[in-house]
Formats: structure tokens, C-alpha cells, sequence
């Protein structure tokens, strides 16, 4: 007696959309509120966050779109190639966001910060993609269902409003932290989440068989489930994963290091700007 | 933070939406599983009832719906079936509740044996449609904190809107203060919060209005005091002059300090007397070009002796100013453009017309201001370690800015299109 597959995934539609729309959402807002406490760090203007999204959103919608043909590329692997080519762009960004970010507060000339600006849109707008198109494939299948578009549509609403909810109030949390502090904490998370970027691109990477596998290095599960909102709201933060692979946990590692070392490399100059400005 | 209203709508509405929707979720999951375990006994009910129908046989000619499927077995054998279950046990031979998968869905499965008739009925309820039955019911409970948000979240924006109005008020009047009024603030509709604030503001006005008033009236009485005995001095070194050789070192000194201390002491009466109150007393249309004119051939003696060309080009713009302030704002730009050009330098002066603004432009050829003074050499006293070596006191472009504001004119300072110099120049919005 076989079992038809959609019976499990349609049983919970409900509580299935809500872990999927908000974990995405989450992802995005998360990354959107550190750049957008890092802009207002520098004295920047935030108006590239509204630009972010909207191109980010019309990346999502074209290439959610087009995603049946890009998953024939490469011998049908093309969906995780080419999020893991975002995930990698994404990172490369970040990198340089870094670099500018930590120079920017002693160097105040103008193509400096139009570049950051530039950087930032280009992150958030990436991001918007990646998780957007996931976001329309996801409600294009389910939506196809007439008697579910009621739960998935109230599951859509609330995944989106715990995801934006958390952004902004994590915004507001990293804003109410002062001086050298916001520097480090701001730059500890901006890594992390590089990092979760980074074992994001590996873990598709290994899905389309274009690395090997790594065994399992440790297994969280029974302790902290990804699935639950905290393990969730960890998984956005500091892409928290109950089973990493050895791989894995190297490109998280190696990411994080590179990160930190490109950002804290100039923290010295901030204690004398602080002296300077205190005295 | 940008604004007070935009973080607390935002951090309220964010906080409210987040553990609303939460509760919500839980709720879900609490009343799914009250709506499994209200099936459940429905579902023995049904067994229960279908063990007292007495069929046998085929039971396709009871009405049951797909969502449903029994059997009833008796010594290993089916006596009676619903037409859409299997041939095999739909349920264990225990009594209880279990899943089974068949006719390609998910099954929720109960066992119940029959001591009376000595028959197990096993009963199957197709368990997305139980589901989906709970959960249409349940997100009907859903759907107000959902319709809710929008609305609380317009109520939270008015309300705080209404809660933030006296520190709007309080910004409106400080902002609407002119740079002169150290009046109080009125403390209308003030709330407790707020009066704390609006009496610290009041009696930081009031040590200002004191401390600028005793400073204005030392700078005046001071100077006024120490005019005479400097006009003393200069008469007592003329006739000193007419005694003692005219080529001793000592006695151009003692000339050249008695000169400065003199242009130090009309330039403080100067700054007095271009006070917002004491200007604004006497504004009227002024021709800036003519009155430019009439300042250049007054000086003109100044300039010839260091052979400077100095030109003035433009055209007749009247503007509505005050005489003397102007009079004083042009003599300190000529007086400066002369003293930091050097000998057989150019000047020149431009009026221009736009159709918002006027602007009288003063170039030199001199040795310029570089560009991180530029914003230090409106300060009182302030001169630039470059130019310690040419006599002046620090205020004559004080006291050009200082009458600029007055007339709501703007200030910038350039290059000059010499080779060197700067260029200093004043905009005067068009009425």
C-alpha cells in the first residue's frame, strides 16, 4: 500500500509554511538589519535598503520563474550551483563591505561610501533573490492546491511577520549598542552569518555532487532541532546546523577567521579616535 | 535613532506582531491536538455503532463516504466491508488507535473488538482530510489576530502620535525661535516629562541672555573706554613724531602697535554695532554696486599705495539691507583683499544677477586661505598660522559672516581665478 506523497507534506501546510517563509525571511531581514545599523554607523543614508529589495524582489520573481530551466543546467544540478554561486557572491561582498566599513570611519571621502552603498544593495539584493525565489517556488506548488491556499496563505503572513519582526527589532537592539562595541558586535555577527553563507554554498555544492562528502562531525539534533523557531532564529543568525560535515564547519571556520581578520585589522585606530574624541 | 515615533511604532507593532503570531502557533498546535483527540472518539463511536448494525457480506450497500473505510472481522475472516477498504486487516487486532497507509493516503486506523458478537471492527478515517477539517475550523481563530494587526497597528500610530504631540510642540517653538530670542518657551499642554525639560531649556536661555548681554556690554564699554586713551596716545605720538627723528625703529614700532590696538578696538565697537538688534533696527533698498563704488574710491588711497589693480565688475542690484552693516561687511572683504595682496596685486570685485540670488564676489591674488581654515576663519580672533606676520586682529571676517547672516545671505570662500588668492563670496536671496 503506497502512500501518497503529498498526504505528509499537505497534513501541516499550516505550520510547513510558516518554518519556510520565515526562516527565508528571517535570513534576509537579519543581514538587512547589520548593514542597515552599519550604514547608520557611518552617518549613511538607509534610502539603499528600498532599492535593495525592490531589485532584489524582481531578481526572486524572474529567476523563481525560470527555475525549471536553470535546474537542467549541468546535468540537472543547476538550482544548486547557482544558489551556491549567490551564496559565494554573497560572501566576496561581504568581504569587501568589511574592508570598506572598517576604513570608512576613518576615511570619510565620498567614493568610499558610495562603494559601501553600492555593496550593501548588491548584498541584500543577492540575498532577496535567494531566498525569494525559494520563497516562489514554494507558494507556486503549494498555491496550485485550492484547498490549502487558506493555510498556506495564513502561514505565509505570520512566517513573514515573525521574520521582519525579528529584523527589526534586532536593528533596534544592535542600534541601542554604543562606541567601539557596536564595531565588534556588528563585525562578529557580519561574520557568522559569511560563514553560514559560506557552509550554505558547500552543503549545495556537495547536493550537486561537485565536492565530496565529509562525514558528520557532530549531531545537535536531540539537543537544539534546526527545525524549531529557535534553532530557526539561531540557523539565521549564526547558521546554527545540528548535523555540519567536516567541510562544512572548514568553509565556516576559514570564512569567519578571513572576515574577523579583514575587520579587526584596523580596530586599534578606533581607540584613538575615541580618545581623540573623548578628550 | 532617526525619529522617536518611527522606533516605537516599529519596536511595538514588531513586539506585538511577534508574540501574537507565537501565541498563535501554539494555540494551533494546542487545539490540533484537542481536534485529533476529538476524532478519535468519534471514531470509536462510529465503531461502536457500526458493531451493533448486524451486517454481513459486502457492506458496499451502506452509505459511507471515500473519507471512511471498515471492516469486520470474525475468526480471521471479513464478514462485512466497505467497499473501498482492502482485503487486508485495515487496523491491529488490538484495541486502539494507530496510522496505516493504503488506497494511496494516510489512514488514521482503530482497532475495537466487540465482546457480545465476538467481532473486531477495524475503522480507518483518511487522516489529510481529518486535518484539513481541524484545521479550516482552527484558523478561523487565527484570522482576528490577523485581520487585528493592521488595525492595532494604525491605533498604536495614532496613539503614539497623539503621546509624542508636546515634545512636537516643543521642537516646533524652539525651531520657529530666532537666532536672537532667548525669550522663554511657553509650556503649553507641558507634561510632567516635559516641564523638567521646558524649565532647564528657560534657564539655560536665561544664563545665556544674561552671559551674552554682560559679554556685549563689556565688549562696548571697553572699547568705548579705551578709545579715548588710544586717541590720546596717537595725538601724543604725533607731536613725539615732530620731536625725535622719524626713521627710529622705536617709534614706528610704538605707531605700527598704537594702529593695531586702534583697528583691534573699532573693530570690537564694529561687531557691537552689527548686532541682530542693533541692525535690524534700519533696513532699506540699497544699490549694492554703487555703494561698493563709493567704498573703493574712499579706500582707493590704500590700494594705490601697494599699485594694486583693483576692478569692479557687475551690474545696479538693489537689495534690502542695512546700510551701515553693509558698508561694514564690504569695507572688511576690500580691507582684507588689500592687506593679503601683495604689491602690484589684482583685486576684483563682481555683482551678479541670478534669478534667486544677488552675489558680490571679492577675488585676490594673495596667498589664499588653504581649505581646512576655511571653515575656522569665521571664528572670532581666529588667524592663520601663515598669516600671523601680516597685522589684523581676527574679526574682520566675523564680522563680514556676522552680517551676511543678518541679511540671510550665504558665505563661501574659493580660489580665486588668479593664479593664487582666494575668492570670498556673499549670496543675497532676491525678495
Amino acid at each position: 500500500m503506497s502512500l501518497s506523497s503529498d498526504d505528509n507534506r499537505n497534513k501541516k501546510m499550516f505550520l510547513n509554511s510558516i518554518a519556510l517563509i520565515s526562516q527565508e525571511v528571517l535570513e534576509a531581514s537579519i543581514l538587512i538589519s547589520i548593514l542597515m545599523a552599519l550604514t547608520k554607523q557611518l552617518e549613511l543614508s538607509s534610502r539603499w535598503a528600498i532599492s535593495a529589495l525592490l531589485i532584489g524582489s524582481l531578481g526572486a520573481y524572474i529567476y523563481g520563474l525560470n527555475i525549471g530551466n536553470i535546474s537542467e543546467w549541468f546535468d540537472y544540478v543547476g538550482q544548486e550551483i547557482v544558489n551556491a554561486c549567490i551564496q559565494i557572491a554573497i560572501v566576496m561582498l561581504m568581504f569587501i563591505a568589511t574592508f570598506l566599513y572598517s576604513r570608512s570611519i576613518f576615511n570619510t571621502k565620498k567614493y568610499g561610501q558610495t562603494l559601501f552603498i553600492v555593496n550593501a544593495t548588491a548584498i541584500v539584493a543577492l540575498a532577496i533573490v535567494r531566498e525569494g525565489a525559494e520563497i516562489y517556488n514554494y507558494l507556486a506548488g503549494a498555491l496550485t492546491h485550492a484547498e490549502y491556499l487558506v493555510s498556506v496563505t495564513t502561514g505565509s503572513i505570520i512566517g513573514t511577520g515573525i521574520g521582519v519582526s525579528i529584523g527589526i527589532l534586532f536593528y533596534y537592539a544592535l542600534g541601542a549598542i554604543t562606541g567601539k562595541r557596536r564595531h565588534i558586535i556588528g563585525l562578529i555577527l557580519f561574520s557568522l552569518i559569511a560563514g553560514s553563507m559560506t557552509s550554505q554554498a558547500l552543503l549545495l555544492l556537495n547536493q550537486a555532487d561537485w565536492i565530496p562528502s565529509t562525514p558528520i562531525l557532530w549531531d545537535t539534533s536531540s539537543l537544539l532541532s534546526e527545525y524549531s523557531l529557535t534553532g530557526r532564529l539561531l540557523y539565521g543568525l549564526i547558521g546554527y546546523e545540528a548535523t555540519p560535515s567536516i567541510l562544512e564547519f572548514f568553509g565556516y571556520l576559514t570564512t569567519v577567521m578571513i572576515m574577523l581578520f579583514i575587520g579587526i585589522k584596523k580596530t586599534p585606530k578606533i581607540k584613538c579616535l575615541d580618545e581623540k574624541i573623548n578628550t | 535613532m532617526s525619529s522617536i515615533r518611527t522606533f516605537l511604532i516599529l519596536s511595538v507593532v514588531a513586539t506585538l506582531v511577534l508574540f501574537n503570531f507565537i501565541a498563535a502557533i501554539q494555540g494551533y498546535s494546542s487545539s490540533m491536538k484537542e481536534a485529533e483527540l476529538l476524532f478519535d472518539e468519534k471514531m470509536l463511536n462510529t465503531a461502536k455503532l457500526i458493531a451493533n448494525l448486524h451486517v454481513e457480506g459486502n457492506a458496499s450497500n451502506i452509505e459511507h463516504t471515500s473519507t471512511i473505510a471498515f471492516q469486520l472481522w470474525k475468526d480471521n475472516k471479513i464478514i462485512a466491508a466497505s467497499n473501498n477498504a482492502p482485503d487486508t486487516p485495515i487496523a491491529d487486532f488490538q484495541p486502539g488507535y494507530g496510522y496505516i497507509n493504503f488506497d494511496r493516503h494516510r489512514w488514521r486506523s482503530l482497532g475495537y473488538y466487540d465482546r457480545k458478537r465476538n467481532v473486531w471492527i477495524a475503522l480507518a478515517e483518511r487522516d489529510d482530510i481529518r486535518s484539513l477539517l481541524a484545521e479550516n475550523v482552527i484558523l478561523k481563530s487565527v484570522y482576528p489576530i490577523l485581520l487585528g494587526i493592521p488595525l492595532v497597528s494604525l491605533l498604536i500610530w495614532l496613539i503614539i502620535g497623539y503621546g509624542l504631540k508636546p515634545l512636537r510642540q516643543l521642537a516646533n517653538e524652539l525651531s520657529n525661535k530666532k537666532n536672537n530670542d532667548l525669550t522663554p518657551i511657553a509650556a503649553k499642554e507641558s507634561t510632567k516629562e516635559l516641564k523638567q525639560v521646558t524649565t532647564s531649556i528657560n534657564s539655560l536661555l536665561q544664563r545665556l541672555d544674561t552671559t551674552l548681554e554682560r559679554e556685549k556690554l563689556f565688549t562696548a564699554d571697553a572699547a568705548h573706554e579705551l578709545r579715548t586713551p588710544i586717541s590720546a596716545l596717537k595725538i601724543q605720538l604725533h607731536n613725539i613724531k615732530q620731536e625725535i627723528p622719524t626713521n627710529s625703529d622705536a617709534l614706528k614700532q610704538l605707531n605700527d602697535g598704537v594702529n593695531r590696538m586702534h583697528h583691534l578696538i573699532e573693530q570690537l565697537l564694529l561687531l557691537y554695532r552689527t548686532t541682530p538688534e542693533e541692525l535690524s533696527k534700519d533696513f532699506s533698498e540699497i544699490d549694492l554696486y554703487t555703494l561698493t563704488q563709493n567704498i573703493i574710491a574712499e579706500h582707493y588711497s590704500g590700494f594705490e599705495k601697494k599699485q594694486q589693480n583693483i576692478e569692479l565688475i557687475g551690474i545696479h542690484s538693489k537689495i534690502n539691507g542695512n546700510t551701515f552693516g553693509l558698508t561694514a561687511l564690504i569695507q572688511n572683504l576690500l580691507n582684507n583683499a588689500n592687506k593679503y595682496t601683495p604689491k602690484g596685486g589684482d583685486i576684483r570685485i563682481t555683482l551678479e544677477e541670478t534669478e534667486s540670488k544677488y552675489s558680490l564676489r571679492v577675488e585676490d591674488s594673495g596667498p589664499g586661505i588653504p581649505i581646512e581654515a576655511r571653515d575656522q576663519v569665521f571664528e572670532r580672533f581666529y588667524r592663520h598660522k601663515n598669516q600671523q606676520a601680516i597685522p589684523g586682529c581676527g574679526l574682520g571676517l566675523t564680522i563680514v559672516k556676522h552680517i551676511a547672516d543678518l541679511h540671510g545671505a550665504t558665505i563661501k570662500i574659493e580660489n580665486s581665478s588668479f593664479t593664487s588668492g582666494c575668492a570670498i563670496t556673499i549670496e543675497f536671496r532676491r525678495q
